[in-house]
């Protein structure tokens, strides 16, 4: 009886560790990071492309406002509201005192600075599909902007989804990776594909999610259900029940105005999307729209 | 006369509009009221895209309808009518009354910036019907509920 007791606390121990190994945050290394000359304006680019300030400026900022990026909003998400980080250039308050390398693994592996796995509420399983060098013309930028000294909430989802390592699991089991360009996608489909797929994460709410919340990628920009659990996200490949009807100057003068063809505005999130994608140049706006005139139409 | 036809259409869709505001529900009449805003906004649209031909007329009819609809627009929104008839009304209208209010306002100042300067043609008018646009986005993002 004794000696089961200890087979079986062997068994569990071995288990444990295992888990706590294969749960372990996957990071970058100093080396990783290329050796590149910030370009800031490329780095405007990707933080209006990105969608920073959709979360982390003030809640229905506009204009200037929205290059304070004090966070404070509240998200839901299934788990629970998270109160959304100060990523200012304020070095107590904000991010002002993280290594390139900090920023880079927060980006792209989705660990902070003290190694936690972040909860996907930040969309890094989509930066992930960033550059590296985009990754330092982005921070380039981050750091032009203004400081703000408001503390983060303590706090956050309360135990034991306060518990990240789980996520580990899911990081490695459970998120698929991001599709690819369309077979023979030509620069600007690619340009496209690139400013969709890793910026812009149109796929975060686009794509529906399955029972672990993980993209289901056979169903890519298809729409679905709301991650905030109101309402219907939109169809948007270029389907029947998409936007196949629409020209693909239709999606850029979306992207740029906020109308439909119909000249419906469009709101809720995709309100604060359209304030951050008219300012990106509009190159980048037809990029996306050859990109979603090429993806496959699903129903 | 054909472009007359419009201004009739628009005379009697309000006339028919101001009838039915005695009887229906508000949740009813506000929804008809921004249908309306819509189609003014689709025809002031068509031509900044390049869809049709730019008339300064038909751009300061839509305009007009536009001011007017939004002007009676708050006042639809009585304690009782948060829900029913398919309303997209979202519950920050209420709890932000005054922020909402603004958005309308806002509105209302915009497309008279944009009648004032239609009559100037279609490069003036432009860049006041994108401003119009942002008014629109701005207030559909926190006060209107996403299609179900």
């Amino acid at each position: 009886m004794k000696r089961a007791f200890l087979a079986l606390l062997v068994v569990a121990l071995a288990a444990a560790g295992i888990l706590w190994w294969l749960s372990a945050p996957q990071i970058l290394t100093a080396r990783d990071i290329p050796g590149h000359a910030p370009d800031v304006d490329n780095g405007r680019v990707l933080f209006n492309a990105g969608g920073c300030a959709s979360c982390h400026a003030a809640a229905g900022a506009s204009d200037d406002a929205r290059l304070v990026l004090s966070g404070g909003q509240l998200l839901p998400t299934p788990l629970g509201a998270i109160s959304v980080p100060n990523i200012s250039p304020d070095p107590t308050h904000g991010i002002g005192n993280w290594s390139m390398l900090d920023f880079a693994n927060a980006l792209t592996e989705g660990v902070s600075p003290e190694g936690k796995h972040y909860v996907p509420a930040f969309p890094w399983t989509s930066y992930r599909g960033m550059t590296l060098t985009d990754v330092i013309d982005l921070k380039a930028f981050l750091d032009t902007l203004p400081r703000s000294d408001r503390a983060n909430d303590a706090g956050g989802l309360p135990f034991p989804l306060s518990f990240r390592r789980p996520i580990g699991l899911w990081k490695r089991f459970l998120l698929p990776d991001l599709p690819a360009a369309p077979a023979g996608a030509d620069a600007t489909v690619q340009r496209g594909h690139y400013l969709t797929v890793a910026l812009g994460h149109c796929g975060e709410c686009h794509t529906p999610r399955n029972f672990v919340f993980a993209p289901e990628m056979s169903r890519w920009l298809a729409g679905g259900p709301s991650p905030d659990g109101d309402g219907q996200v939109p169809n948007i490949t270029p389907s029947p029940d998409g936007i196949g009807e629409w020209s693909a100057s239709d999606i850029a003068y979306l992207l740029e105005s906020g109308f439909t063809p119909e000249f419906d505005s469009v709101g809720g999130e995709m309100g604060s999307v359209v304030k951050n994608w008219a300012q990106v140049p509009a190159a980048d706006r037809e990029a996306v729209a050859a990109y979603l005139k090429a993806i496959p139409a699903l129903p | 006369m054909t472009s007359f036809r419009p201004l009739v259409v628009i005379l009697f869709a309000t006339a028919g509009l101001t009838a039915a505001i005695a009887q229906e529900a508000p949740q009813v009449t506000r929804g008809e009221l921004m249908e309306e805003i819509g189609k003014s906004t689709q025809v002031l649209g068509k031509m900044v895209k390049g869809e049709q031909a730019y008339e300064a007329e038909t751009a300061v009819e839509a305009l007009t309808t536009i001011i007017d609809d939004i002007g009676e627009f708050t006042a639809l929104f009585p304690e009782g009518s948060e829900t029913g008839h398919e309303t997209r009304a979202l519950p920050a209208i209420w709890e932000k009354k005054s922020e909402f209010e603004q958005h309308a306002q806002d509105l209302q100042d915009a497309a008279m910036k944009a009648r004032e300067v239609a009559p100037a043609g279609k490069e003036a008018f432009a860049p006041a019907f994108q401003e119009m646009g942002k008014v629109c986005g701005a207030c559909h993002e926190d006060f209107r509920a996403k299609k179900s």
